[in-house]
């Protein structure tokens, strides 16, 4: 999420003042510590929930200490007991199953609060996890809970897992698309059933960014940042931060593919090596 | 062979941003080989070493040994230098740019010589090298030739084709006996 900080996330906490925020799957920390200096600035709290956090997030957390309270628990089981935020930033396990429970205990939570709902804002509304669901921990889930799933990559506009994929280390889901399988699908199944008024945006790039307005949140600066995200000069300047991204991709498809030559001609060089040994040593060995 | 100041700051500056693994050098002045031999050792190139060839560079023995030297070595440049008798030295040329590897050099010390007569008939070397460069994965890179003098005109030759394609299947590659 870390990547639409500058340009979409920093805007809507600016405008939008929340006085607390939750941010779910916060991983290395890189969007967290924008976020907690911004905390920092105006005495707003943090609620950083990651069950399994590498150590760099603690590196970060640890250079604000009076900003932030963090949760080493899974979201489902902290969300209920914290008071309700103004704001959360929602990364955390990209399946149906959790991010649509996420949502309904965060309403609840504001409803029992007798507080408007916060603004959301979700990582990976896009490709691949839209429509996919991924699993960080799928044993821990009901079976009934999530999709047969396998440790195999996706390619865009295939729905079967395949080797030649990216993220082929995580637990995805066997196949895209149908019900209550993928992120955004959690969240258009979570607006058409709770009856409560609210706005969706989604930039779709990056993984896919989304925003979830509550009516009770709108406000007209709100809704004119919001605006802004699709005018054509936005749109522009997206285009190039993604050519940039795509030339940077190939630059390290260059460098890797280098690498790859540079080795594959050692080892064709030492097998024939090994060879000519191995006759030496045939030829050296006495008779019989 | 003698090469001019410039030609040594080349040398160094291709060590320091190739950082060989090993250096062929064929038929070097031993000065180089010092000045070779003192760059790795600041630059503090693990593993790396020269491996130095005197004599006819096309002895199948010499080029066998070369080879059998470079072990897996995966960086590897190659300072070649003719000898006097070397009027066109294209296939001595082939037999050691097979050992450059993908984006270091090849680099051809003296091509400002090559002219093995009197008379109108020169640049020799230079011709080697363009028929090198016509026929395999080379590029002569001119940004080396813009000093005042050198004695390496031409003569840098960066290896910037041959790569392995990522869809080539080498089957053999995984599957070295343990014999």
């Amino acid at each position: 999420m870390h990547r639409f900080w500058t340009r979409f996330v920093k805007p809507i906490i600016e405008t939008a003042a929340p006085r607390r925020m939750m941010e779910i799957g916060a991983e290395f920390g890189w969007n967290t510590a924008p976020v907690l200096e911004y905390c920092r600035r105006t005495g707003c709290r943090l609620e950083v929930i990651d069950p399994a956090p590498p150590p760099a997030l603690h590196e970060v957390l640890a250079r604000y200490p009076a900003e932030h309270v963090y949760h080493a628990e899974k979201s489902l089981e902290v969300i209920p007991r914290i008071a309700p935020v103004d704001l959360v930033l929602l990364d955390g396990d990209h399946n149906w199953h959790t991010v649509y429970n996420e949502l309904q205990a965060i309403y609840r939570r504001a409803a029992e609060a007798g507080t408007a709902p916060p603004i959301i804002l979700f990582h990976d509304v896009a490709w691949p996890y839209a429509r996919r669901d991924m699993y960080y921990d799928p044993l821990e889930l009901d079976p009934a809970a999530r999709h047969p799933y396998a440790d195999r990559g996706m390619l865009p506009g295939e729905s079967e897992l395949t080797e030649a994929g990216i993220n082929g280390t995580f637990h995805n889901a066997l196949y895209e698309g149908g019900p209550r399988n993928g992120v955004l699908t959690a969240i258009e199944d979570f607006q058409a059933g709770i009856g409560v008024p609210m706005a969706f945006h989604k930039l779709p790039f990056f993984n896919g960014l989304g925003i979830l307005v509550p009516a009770a949140r709108t406000t007209p600066a709100l809704e004119a940042v919001i605006d802004s995200f699709f005018s054509r000069e936005s749109l522009l300047e997206t285009c190039v931060a993604l050519e940039t991204d795509g030339m940077r991709v190939r630059a390290e498809l260059t460098v890797q593919q280098i690498r790859l030559t540079q080795r594959t001609e050692a080892l064709r060089r030492a097998r024939s090596t090994i060879e000519a040994l191995r006759e030496e040593l045939k030829a050296a060995k006495p008779a019989g | 062979m003698d090469i001019a100041p410039a030609d040594v700051l080349n040398i160094q500056d291709i060590v320091y941003k190739t950082r060989p693994g090993r250096i062929i050098t064929v038929n070097v002045a031993p000065g180089i080989l010092v000045l070779l031999d003192s760059l790795l050792r600041l630059m503090q190139i693990a593993g790396a070493r020269i491996v130095n060839i005197n004599g006819d560079p096309l002895d199948p023995y010499v080029l066998g040994e070369a080879e059998r030297a470079l072990d897996a070595e995966e960086n590897v440049l190659v300072l070649f230098a003719p000898r006097q008798e070397d009027h066109f030295p294209l296939d001595a040329l082939r037999a050691y740019a097979r050992f450059v590897s993908c984006r270091t050099y090849l680099i051809f010390l003296g091509s400002v010589f090559g002219q093995p007569w009197l008379g109108y008939s020169k640049n020799w070397f230079q011709k080697a090298i363009r028929a090198l460069v016509a026929e395999a994965p080379f590029a002569i890179d001119y940004s080396r030739d813009q000093q005042l003098i050198t004695t390496c005109p031409m003569g840098y030759l960066q290896r910037t084709g041959g790569l392995v394609s990522v869809l080539d299947d080498d089957e053999f590659a995984d599957a070295l006996s343990d014999e």
